[in-house]
């Protein structure tokens, strides 16, 4: 038995019974006798030993000590100016005060006297760790000797029990105020914080990590008349254990907030051990922008208000901005700028570009990617001062195509959803839109790019200098690392070469005299640079793989998808097999890969993909992550593509609750799923909703963005569309005549979505019967568009298409068939014999002939865009049975009644099946029943001809007018069907209903549906 | 919520980490009690580590129940241990500048009220924590964090009877080890 067993149970037993008790249950075992016997001794004469909680009275003590004032952290009274510290170490005066603890001017007495600095670390830390952690790094420590450091030469513990450390004294200001102080221009803060970087390299190569790098830690003093920095502190850190758990929370949260603006990523993950020196880069690239811009990356503003996690959070994830972004959004910019000796608008101009560049290298979240080491940094900045091309630019020409198809891509997916709702028309069938709508997402993208090559030219230029420089460098350097550096460096050269050919010959002024679309070269230099990367080795396999994600990416916003897939394939199975199958990269490649499928019109092969990304996403980042919701964002609007609303919607109708709740409702993000969503009610046909989303998403817009934001504008254009949708021009047109002035305004008057807007707004005129207003500007629209994009432009053509409608409808028929004539030939040698806009066309020229009565033209053409439809768009689409409806009514009119009947009937039909609602499923209805009348079918004809007549009598206010005068023709049929049957009431009757309307022009003929 | 409740909330849906987040928070608001309590004009004033950890659970916790509780009181007897030693440490060294004084047996029990006194218990506790860490922890949570003996009991995650039995033995074996008796 054990001690603790035996003890147990002799405790229980009275006094008498013990020693029997212990005989049997030790036996021979003296040792455990005596402990035993120990313990029970103890047991009996401890009484209330312990039994209450340790207190502590003050000041009743006996021993009341002689203290000082107390301080709020029990100050230490052994380590206060006077005290002699170790018996050698006497303190002079406190020179600083911060999260760590007090320092103090101190007199060194032996072994040599002398002045040194005394950090008294604060109560709280476990002091034998603290010391324990100091001498492990003791050695290192005493080995560093730079010029640019103060050396630590003691540590140890007050008599009170704190650990202090005893180090050179500097009697320096912290750099950032020194710098503001002399009023030092942004180049000499560069040449003082160089030797700062050096310091620091020459701790790292004596395996000292700094850790806790900040102004208050690098010291400026004048030696000699000259400015020299010293970096303070090393190993104080690492002693003091700087792992958040430890210390920095426990030393409270002034002292977070005093260092978290400093702080790496890395060091910001609770727990996380895993600090190197490139932590230290960190801290330096947030010292640099601080010089160079007067504020840290993240705001301590922002920091302030911020829990203790919500710091560290933003830490780790916030992005930095740009420097020279930064100075354009701070209110004290002036005053930064004076204290650089420049001018605002010369700050920023100097900052912008390379040394922006530098500083977000250094800032970089993923470590991987900052400079290696500090003399990196500190080498980057010498070749800045030098005007030489920094190494901060060349790896990020990749970076930067991707960041601006990325940026690009956001831009094409919004505009594409919004823009699909902008162009609207008489002409403009769906498929027309999306056709506009390509046409307008390339032109918005064109000028982007425009701008794009320029810079891309100029990083070239950058890029033959740097690589002249590169191999000078490597000329100079040993031979092994020579041979590596220069094969290196042409990888890095025929990357860059190659996405740098990506922009090459791409001068916009060329272009426009070639008269060739900017996008179908870009296009013919991203397929050769597909070419090219299959054909060059370019070492690593994941860096190839990260090329094609890019070329993949940059043809899917050309519209090329059926090669981007291609190669987004080629980066996917890279990824999967080098990353493994949910590595970021990997999902990256998939989302793009299902976004290839959808655009290349497979929707059976995006769909699955989209669903695999999602559940990997969920699983992998959670269900609210961003990127998680954007592939729910594009599942979803995949499934609406392919008509699967019942799957869309309560996606869309998620993304759009979550974003909310997390983002807030103005965020971007949440409006593009607002926006998305009430897209998706318009089809589903819940148009109130739609609606209400629509107006709320405006004036969100119009809050956040500004009134004249390109988004804004679009999702007025949408709001108008929904008006049109939901019968209500007038509230549609006002909307379409502000979106017209503010794009005027914004981007032109003949910019091509200025343009497209006037083509807008002339339809909704049209539509709302103003057919005075809707001329001029549609021709004004056209001329304008023949102008600046040419007159076989596909918009162009549209608008063409458009204005012959119109003329059409308003009886000009001598202008609009040799228009329509024109037009129709232009665009099959411009687009093809089947292509969409062709049909349109066609049937529009068909309607003119019919007007004329040229039957023998009528037909014919009336026939072809009805198959040509059939098999282009479908049996069932809308515009199919626009044409259906069309031809039959051709052959009614013609006298071919056994033609028209059956194509009457599969109309109708059809039209109740796919539009039961719709107006011109009634029209339809009627029609049907007028061809019956004209065989004397009456019986027959009458519940066609009133059913049709009472359909569009219930939709007479929300058709569009030109749809209103079917209502008038309808009733003269059921008075002609009423005066041959005989009926005399019901004639009566049906006459005062159509003496509402205006009498017929000459004889009562039914006219085709245009489109 | 205050970051105490966000760890228990941590701790009580299974993250392992959330526990040894709860020391810092937990010292520093006991530390600024303490604090405050010392500062008052009145200069007999005393420290009662029952008083300071309930006060602080109140603040930080509230009137939550987490099933976790007992990481709270871990943290916080560690927390006012650290407080009390390190001002007991203080006052010791200007006494005697330095070394420390046998407490002489008898008075072992007033003598937990002195500064040597504690020094010398947590000095012993740190020894029984080698021997045996559950029992010392018992201790702790105790004497340091003034819990009742259900509380603790609780806390540990150990019956009631276990705790007697372990808290028998604990106080005989620190108070032996205290009188150093042979």
């Amino acid at each position: 038995m054990s001690v603790e067993t035996i003890f147990a149970a002799a405790a229980q037993k009275p006094l008498g019974e013990r020693a029997a008790y212990l005989n049997e249950a030790c036996g021979t075992d003296e040792e455990l006798r005596r402990r035993v016997e120990r313990l029970l001794r103890a047991h009996d004469a401890a009484g209330d030993f312990l039994e209450s909680p340790a207190e502590q009275s003050d000041g009743t003590s006996a021993y009341a000590p002689d203290r000082g004032p107390q301080t709020e952290d029990f100050g230490d009274p052994t380590a206060r100016v006077g005290s002699i510290l170790v018996g050698k170490y006497k303190l002079i005066e406190e020179i600083g005060e911060g999260g760590m603890g007090s320092v103090y001017m101190a007199q060194q007495t032996e072994p040599v006297k002398r002045a040194v600095a005394v950090k008294v670390i604060k109560a709280g830390m476990d002091s034998k760790a603290v010391l324990a952690r100091f001498e492990a790094e003791r050695q290192a420590l005493a080995m560093m000797d730079h010029p640019n450091i103060a050396k630590v030469l003691d540590a140890g513990t007050t008599e009170g029990g704190r650990p202090f450390f005893v180090m050179e004294l500097v009697k320096g200001t912290p750099i950032t105020q020194y710098c503001d102080d002399n009023k030092l221009t942004p180049r000499q803060r560069l040449e003082l914080f160089v030797p700062v970087c050096q310091a620091i390299q020459h701790a790292h190569q004596k395996g000292v990590i700094h850790r806790d790098i900040k102004p208050s830690n690098v010291l400026v003093a004048p030696y000699d008349d000259r400015p020299v920095p010293k970096v303070i502190d090393f190993g104080v850190a690492k002693a003091a254990g700087q792992a958040l758990t430890d210390k920095t929370l426990m030393t409270g949260y002034g002292a977070i907030v005093g260092t978290a603006e400093y702080m790496s990523p890395e060091q910001a993950n609770l727990n996380n051990q895993d600090i190197d020196t490139r932590s230290d880069v960190y801290s330096l690239g947030v010292l640099l922008y601080e010089l160079l811009t007067g504020t840290t990356p993240v705001d301590r503003k922002s920091l302030g208000q911020a829990a203790i996690l919500e710091i560290l959070r933003i830490v780790r994830e916030v992005e930095a901005p740009k420097p020279s972004a930064r100075l354009s959004t701070i209110d004290t910019l002036p005053s930064v700028a004076a204290n650089r000796g420049t001018e605002p608008a010369r700050l920023s101009n100097l900052i912008r570009g390379e040394l922006d560049w530098v500083v977000l290298k250094a800032l970089e979240k993923d470590r991987t990617r900052r400079y290696e080491t500090a003399n990196g940094l500190a080498r980057d900045i010498q070749r800045y001062l030098s005007d030489e091309p920094v190494e901060a630019c060349p790896p990020s020409a990749t970076y930067r195509l991707r960041k601006f198809v990325q940026r690009n891509r956001g831009q094409v997916i919004a505009a594409s959803l919004v823009l699909l709702a902008l162009v609207g028309g008489m002409v403009g069938t769906t498929v027309g839109l999306i056709e506009a709508t390509k046409q307008e997402k390339m032109a918005l993208a064109a000028a982007e790019k425009e701008r794009k090559a320029k810079q891309e030219a100029e990083a070239e230029k950058a890029n033959a200098l740097k690589a002249a420089e590169a191999e000078k460098v490597a000329k100079l350097d040993a031979d092994a690392r020579r041979e590596e550096a220069i094969r290196n460096l042409a990888f890095a050269k025929m990357g860059n070469e190659l996405l740098g050919s990506v922009f090459t010959g791409l001068d916009p002024k060329k272009i426009a005299e070639s008269g060739r679309p900017l996008q179908d070269m870009l296009r013919e230099n991203l397929v050769k640079a597909v070419k090219e990367l299959e054909g060059s080795a370019i070492g690593d396999p994941l860096d190839v793989a990260r090329m094609q994600y890019t070329l993949g990416r940059s043809l899917l916003g050309l519209g090329d998808a059926k090669l981007a897939v291609e190669v987004l394939e080629k980066a996917r199975a890279t990824f999967t097999a080098k990353l493994g199958p949910d590595h970021s990269d990997t999902l990256d490649s998939l989302g793009e890969l299902a976004v290839g499928y959808q655009e290349a019109g497979r929707i059976s092969m995006a769909l699955p993909i989209y669903e695999e990304t999602l559940s990997l996403r969920k699983a992998k980042h959670g269900p609210n992550h961003s990127r998680t919701l954007s592939v729910m964002n594009n599942l979803a609007l995949c499934y609406r593509l392919s008509g699967r609303l019942d799957k869309a919607m309560p996606l869309l109708e998620e993304t759009h609750s979550i974003r909310k709740a997390k983002l807030g409702p103005d965020h971007p993000d949440t409006l593009t799923s607002m926006n998305n969503l009430a897209l998706g009610y318009l089809s589903a046909g819940q148009f109130d909703k739609a609606q209400l989303l629509f107006e709320e998403g405006v004036s969100l817009q119009k809050t956040k963005l500004g009134p004249d934001h390109p988004s804004t504008l679009a999702a007025m254009g949408n709001l108008a569309q929904a008006y049109t949708a939901t019968g209500r021009v007038d509230k549609a047109l006002p909307i379409q005549e502000e979106t017209l002035k503010l794009l005027k305004a914004k981007l032109g008057p003949d910019h091509p979505s200025t343009l497209q807007s006037m083509n807008n707004l002339a339809i909704g005129y049209h539509t709302a019967g103003l057919h005075d207003k809707a001329l001029p500007l549609l021709e004004e629209s056209i001329k304008l568009g023949k102008a600046k994009l040419g007159p076989d432009h596909p918009n162009t053509l549209h608008g063409v298409n458009n204005l012959a409608a119109i003329y059409l409808s308003s009886g000009k028929l001598d202008k609009a068939v040799p228009l329509l004539e024109e037009t129709l030939k232009i665009q099959k040698t411009k687009l093809g014999p089947d292509h969409p806009s062709v049909i349109t066309c066609m049937n529009n020229l068909a309607a003119s002939y019919f007007a004329e009565h040229q039957w023998e033209k009528a037909l014919p053409l009336s026939e072809e865009a009805l198959k040509l439809s059939k098999s282009k768009l479908g049996p069932e689409h809308p515009d199919t049975l626009h044409c259906m409806n069309n031809l039959a009514l051709a052959y009614l009119s013609s006298g071919q009644q056994d033609k028209a009947l059956p194509l009457f009937r599969e109309c109708l039909i059809l039209r109740k099946k796919t539009q039961p609602e719709m107006w011109s499923t009634f029209q339809t209805q009627s029609l049907l029943g007028a061809a019956l009348l004209g065989q004397k079918k009456y019986a027959d004809a009458e519940p066609l001809l009133l059913n049709g007549y009472e359909g569009l009598k219930a939709r007479e206010k929300t058709m569009p007018p030109q749809g209103r005068i079917r209502i008038p023709e309808a009733l003269d049929r059921l008075i002609e069907l009423y005066t041959a049957t005989n009926q005399p009431d019901e004639v009566k009757k049906y006459q005062e209903l159509r003496a509402k309307y205006p009498p017929p022009k000459e004889a009562a003929q039914p006219s085709p549906e245009k489109k | 919520m205050t970051d105490v409740t966000v760890i228990l909330n941590a701790i009580d849906a299974g993250d392992p980490h959330a526990a040894s987040q709860l020391l810092p928070l937990v010292y520093d608001e006991l530390r600024k009690l303490a604090a405050a309590k010392m500062a008052g004009e009145n200069p007999n004033h005393t420290l009662s580590a029952t008083a300071l950890v309930h006060e602080a659970y109140l603040r930080l916790v509230g009137d939550q129940n987490f099933e976790n509780r007992g990481h709270f009181f871990a943290a916080a007897a560690e927390a006012m241990r650290r407080i009390l030693i390190d001002r007991a440490r203080q006052r010791s060294a200007l006494k005697h500048g330095g070394g420390r004084q046998r407490v002489p047996l008898g008075d072992l029990a007033q003598a937990l009220q002195t500064s040597d006194g504690l020094l010398a218990v947590d000095e012993a506790l740190e020894r029984l924590g080698q021997v045996d860490a559950g029992k010392a922890e018992l201790v702790k949570l105790r004497f340091f964090g003034g819990l009742t003996m259900p509380e603790a009991a609780a806390a540990l995650g150990v019956s009631l009877a276990t705790a007697e039995r372990w808290w028998t033995f604990a106080k005989a074996w620190l108070f032996a080890e205290l009188s150093n008796s042979e």
